[in-house]
């Protein structure tokens, strides 16, 4: 099962199912059936709910929170999701604030979902990670799955048992990946799952043994990652955990760190930009804990600077698995 | 029936609407009120004659400016005092204030524009299930300059949505006349989206309700969204005490007051009492808000 | 050199950056024709047709089921029998997809270890090889390498549940004791405190305190010993006497390598002072009633620069016998043997044999004194202990206990309402015929005259204490302990 094909999936099972959800964006019916296809062949069994739209994301996400408000599910997609700032004043003035502001008169479940990441060469416009802004927006929950996770089973959970404002965010590079778990994980390295919806995947090139090194992150970064473990593991023995949330925000602390008491450093690693960020305020976390003693932290993220087009660029502007290498060396672990 | 009978529930609900403003703006004044106020004086006849059209059921999506639109929709003007001054037993238990305001099938918010992809919203999940139902929203001529207003303008338009837009253009978007901001005029704007449109240059009530009920009838009918444009005044100041207006301007429109149309056609004695009704009313309801439990 | 025409695998959907070659329809070689189908290849959505746009020889580069990246080249058609592109062989690889870590490969390869024949699968660590290397007897010495069964579910556990350190001492107890391991009566094991091992045996009345960890293949650890927080003891066999006192933050560790002596033993009545250090790359020994003092180190290895540069290279075991004291701040290094109840001088390095009943200090340690024990008479004996009791009632006095000193062997003792009459038994007293009356006898030599019902025996010469342990009698240990005269519970 692929990534896309699994999200795919888990749409038409929601249509199926519930006739009140409705999902609609830019030039998701068919035969295009949406920019990466995850909306192929919905609108033909289902035309009446599966609406494509003009170009305009402010009244969209807009529209979606009146629709929720009248009993209806709706889910929005977001072609890039550089395009949600044009629907930000309506997810942040709007969307987010009917139910406490209007005093628990109305309820307001609409699951936005939105392409994120570079490494396509989508350039400046079309390849940024702005979970990284998304976060500071009160009460709004950001999940983001792994190919280790199942996407259809999360993006389902979501939309039917998380209330409020939601974005799902897709990792552009993930849609063609399989889907894995501990039959299909790479050679040298095991996974296991929080218990517990939205699961947490916990990652390990050392079987679980005690690991040195924690990594933090989540989404399409994790396809980085299990080359960095990969190649700590082949080349250096040293036994990383990699802690992937589904849930950015909010965080689930105690899954977030799991296995932090035996490291003597934590990485958390993200496409966004580094400063000012989700990693900063998982550093922030673990230090109000009282965490850090003896732990360093290190946040590896993007330069403050527009992503290049260019492939080549490209890969010097965002963090890669060197990126992450370089910190691992700077911490004196290899 | 004849004028007399039909207007004076209408005069009546201006009545309401004008006494409760005048009362918002001596609190205000008082310190009795959180933060700031947007009144209704001088479009009263905007309100009762669109609202006054509409059932109980339908949907009325407003804006900063929604004291005049709320009581005539919802008609508990204890509820919206109390809101303004942050009681519990406030529409929204003094989260919202004045301009952040819902009562069933009533919704305010304070980002011009920002409401309309809203009323979309409801607009067509509404369509979907009581055919018959329709949002009227209200926008102001300020609200004009905002890109998410033509989006959905545009929406509306193309998936045949129940809405009545209701442009109160008062010539003012806060202290800035519509000619320094509006270029070519407020109607073309709804035409070229292929929106039924109907302009008004009156103060009537009764020829804004005449209008507004084909309009609406129209709507409900079709299922397709329509535009009424009423070019009206605010007598008083936006919203806090500054008014950059020139004040023989004010006086030269203030002589088109609404309630000044409608007392002339009604005999003194009726207007007088309604008077006395309406002050008795609302003196109740202002002992009872200021005698409400804080929130919090 | 003809025309040819190269088929690149397309960009089919937006998502793809591969597809899979479902079906070639010739074999390279073979002549086609314009229109010919002559490749299926499967994207995520659909199976696509492709066909030969000119007619020539077809050579493929792929097979069939291969996953190939768009915009790799498929096949070519030309005028040509061979291909015009060369076709690069495949990399040989380990078969079963056995890859080793680097380090791994090192090991392998400094025992010469056929890691093919080996019924490994996947990616193999440096450990996954340790017992092949142990099964291949590549140790001259025939020892057996110790080390954690990390197959053990018990031991899997602990290694990755980091939650059970913070069980209750009995539930934790309760686990070891369901999978097998021997943990006594009156044992407790403090908060975030974890023992890891293959064979564990704990003894009667041992507490362990709090975040300590003890990870060893053997470990057992006598009866009432005591062992303090924040501990870290890793050994292959950490065998721990009875009545031993470990205190808070000691650190027993195999940095320098792990070996098949990496063993602590430590005898009946040692002491681990506070921040004791002691390196068990080799065995380190305690005889019975050794002190460490307080931050003293014992090394097992020494090295650093290149042995071919002259410098040395120095491994080996660490003894100290019977009644040793190592004093606070003072180093052992390798090979060393301390005799029997000698002294090593605090902040001293030792780097030799020391000799029994000596005194030695100084960086490096120089001999100070020899002869240190003395024999006294039985006589001087009776009159010395006769002294200490009659101290031991001044300072139960000052203990708040109220204290009747009758005659040298004699003393009335209360405190709180319990009432004690204290006898001192030389060996040459007569033994009174109101025995009984006696609460506590303390004894300079065991006699069996001294059989009596008294509440509380103190043994000098066995070192025991039985009977009742009340506030009194433990400051009459307190007292004594000062004196190097101590006393254990059976």
């Amino acid at each position: 099962m692929k990534f896309v094909h699994s999200i795919n999936q888990a749409l038409d099972e929601l249509l199926a199912e519930y006739e009140e959800l409705i999902l609609f964006g830019e030039d998701l019916v068919d035969p295009y059936g949406g920019a990466f296809k995850v909306t192929k062949g919905l609108s033909s069994k289902y035309p009446d709910r599966v609406l494509a739209t003009p170009i305009s994301e402010a009244a969209l996400i807009g529209m979606a929170g009146g629709m929720a408000i009248e009993g209806m599910l709706p889910i929005v997609e977001i072609m890039f999701g550089d395009f949600i700032m044009l629907g930000a004043d309506q997810i942040l003035n709007h969307l987010l604030k009917y139910e406490w502001m209007y005093n628990g008169k109305v309820q307001v479940p609409v699951t936005i979902r939105v392409t994120m990441g570079g490494r396509r060469g989508y350039g400046p416009t079309h390849s940024q990670s702005l979970e990284n802004l998304l976060v500071s927006f009160p009460n709004l929950k950001i999940f983001s799955p792994s190919h280790y996770h199942d996407p259809g089973a999360l993006l389902k959970h979501i939309v039917l048992n998380e209330p409020g404002i939601k974005i799902f965010s897709e990792y552009k590079l993930n849609y063609p990946k399989d889907l894995l778990d501990n039959n299909s994980v790479r050679d040298g390295l095991s996974v296991r799952y929080s218990t517990s919806f939205p699961q947490t995947v916990y990652l390990s090139n050392a079987d679980f043994e005690q690991p040195e090194l924690l990594v933090i992150s989540y989404g399409g970064n994790a396809l980085i990652i299990e080359d960095l473990m990969l190649d700590l593991l082949m080349e250096y023995e040293l036994p990383v955990q990699v802690n992937l949330p589904s849930a950015i925000k909010p965080l689930k602390y105690a899954e977030l760190v799991q296995g932090i008491e035996h490291c003597t450093a934590v990485i958390i690693f993200e496409e966004s930009t580094r400063d000012f960020g989700w990693g900063a305020e998982v550093a922030a976390r673990i230090l109000e804990a009282g965490q850090t003693n003896n732990i360093d932290i290190v946040r590896v993220g993007a330069p403050e600077n527009p992503i290049p087009s260019s492939r080549v660029l490209e890969e010097q502007m965002l963090p890669t698995k060197q990126s992450l290498l370089d910190a691992v060396r700077s911490l004196g672990m290899i | 029936m004849d004028t007399v009978q039909q207007l004076i529930p209408l005069y009546e609900k201006m009545l309401v609407i004008r006494k409760f403003e005048q009362n918002v703006l001596d609190l205000f004044e008082a310190g009795k009120l959180f933060g700031t106020t947007h009144t209704y004086i001088g479009q009263e006849a905007n309100a009762v004659g669109v609202i006054g059209n509409l059932e109980k059921s339908d949907i009325v999506v407003s804006n900063h400016r929604c004291h005049g639109h709320y009581l005539i929709h919802k008609d508990n003007p204890y509820a919206l005092l109390c809101e303004m001054m942050g009681k519990a037993d406030g529409l929204c238990a003094g989260r919202g204030g004045s301009q952040h305001v819902c009562d069933e099938g009533f919704y305010s918010n304070g980002i011009q524009g920002g409401i309309l992809p809203l009323a979309a919203g409801l607009a067509f999940a509404r369509k979907r299930k009581d055919p018959n139902s329709l949002v009227v929203t209200f926008i102001g001529d300020g609200t004009l300059g905002e890109g998410v207003v033509y989006e959905t303008l545009n929406i509306i338009s193309k998936w045949k949505l129940p809405v009545l837009v209701v442009v109160e253009n008062n010539r003012y978007a806060q202290s800035t006349r519509i000619e320094q901001t509006l270029s070519g005029n407020i109607a073309d704007r709804f035409k070229a989206f292929g929106i039924t449109t109907l302009e008004l240059d009156t103060f009537d009530v009764l020829r804004i309700k005449r209008v507004s009920s084909e309009l609406i009838q129209q709507v409900r009918e079709t299922g397709e969204p329509a535009c009424l444009i009423l070019n009206t005044y605010r007598f008083a100041h936006h919203s806090s005490s500054y008014d950059g207006r020139d004040l023989e301007e004010v006086m030269e429109w203030r002589k088109q007051d609404p309630l000044l149309l409608a007392e002339a056609q009604l005999p003194e004695t009726e207007t007088h009492v309604l008077k006395q009704k309406v002050d008795q009313f609302l003196a109740i309801e202002i002992e009872r808000a200021m005698k409400a439990e804080l929130a919090g | 050199m003809g025309q040819n025409q190269k088929y690149y695998l397309p960009v089919e959907d937006v998502n793809d950056e591969k597809a899979t070659i479902l079906n070639l329809y010739f074999k390279s070689g073979d002549h086609v024709s314009e229109n010919d189908l002559i490749y299926t290849f499967e994207t995520t959505k659909a199976a696509v047709d492709v066909e030969a746009t000119e007619d020539g020889f077809i050579h493929y580069f792929v097979e069939a089921g291969d996953d190939l990246a768009t915009g790799m080249l498929v096949c070519e058609i030309s005028d040509q029998k061979s291909p015009t592109v060369p076709i690069v062989p495949e990399n040989e690889t380990l078969p079963s997809g056995l890859k080793l870590t680097q380090k791994a490969q090192r090991l392998a390869d400094e025992h010469e270890l056929d890691v093919t024949g080996l019924g490994l699968t996947g990616v193999i660590r440096e450990k996954d090889l340790y017992q092949f290397i142990n099964s291949n007897e590549l140790r001259s010495d025939g020892k057996q390498c110790l080390f954690l069964d990390r197959q053990d579910e018990l031991t899997k556990l602990l290694l990755a549940d980091q939650s059970i350190r913070d069980l209750s001492s009995e539930q934790k107890i309760e686990m070891y004791r369901q999978h097998g391991h021997q943990i006594g009566k009156d044992v407790s094991i403090g908060g975030g405190s974890i023992l890891i091992g293959n064979q564990i045996i704990i003894e009667d009345h041992v507490s362990i305190g709090e975040n300590t960890l003890i990870e060893a293949p053997v470990t057992h650890i006598g009866k009432y010993s005591s062992i303090g927080n924040q501990c870290d003891l890793v050994a292959s066999k950490l065998l721990i006497g009875e009545h031993n006192r470990i205190l808070n933050k000691v650190i027993i560790d195999i940095s320098g390598g792990r070996y098949d002596d990496s063993n602590f033993i430590s005898g009946k009545g040692c002491l681990l002072a506070g921040e004791t250090y002691v390196n068990v790359c080799r065995e380190v020994k305690l005889g019975n009633y050794v002190a460490l003092s307080p931050k003293s180190m014992i090394y097992t290895h020494s090295f650093w620069q290149s042995v071919l540069d002259g410098y040395p290279s120095n491994f080996g075991p660490v003894e100290l016998k019977d009644d040793a004291w190592l004093g606070a701040v003072a180093q052992i290094l390798p090979n060393c043997i301390i005799g029997l109840g000698s002294i090593i001088v605090s902040n001293s390095l030792v780097s030799q044999n020391v000799k029994d009943y000596s005194m030695v200090g100084g960086v490096p340690a120089i001999m100070l004194k020899t002869n240190l024990k003395k024999k006294y008479s039985e006589k001087d004996r009776r009159e010395m202990i006769q002294k200490l009791f009659s101290e031991l009632g001044a300072w139960l006095h000052m203990q708040q206990i109220s204290v009747t000193q009758e005659n040298n062997n004699f003393m009335h003792l209360s405190f709180k309402s319990r009432e004690h009459s204290c006898f001192l038994f030389t060996g040459v007293e007569e033994f009174p015929q109101d025995a009984s009356n006696y609460d506590i006898v303390i004894s300079l030599d065991a006699d069996p005259k001294l059989s009596g019902t008294f509440k509380t025996t103190f043994n000098i010469k066995n070192q025991s204490v039985k009977g009742v342990m009340g506030t009194i009698e433990r400051l009459i240990i307190d007292f004594f302990r000062r004196k190097g005269i101590r006393f254990y519970q059976n």
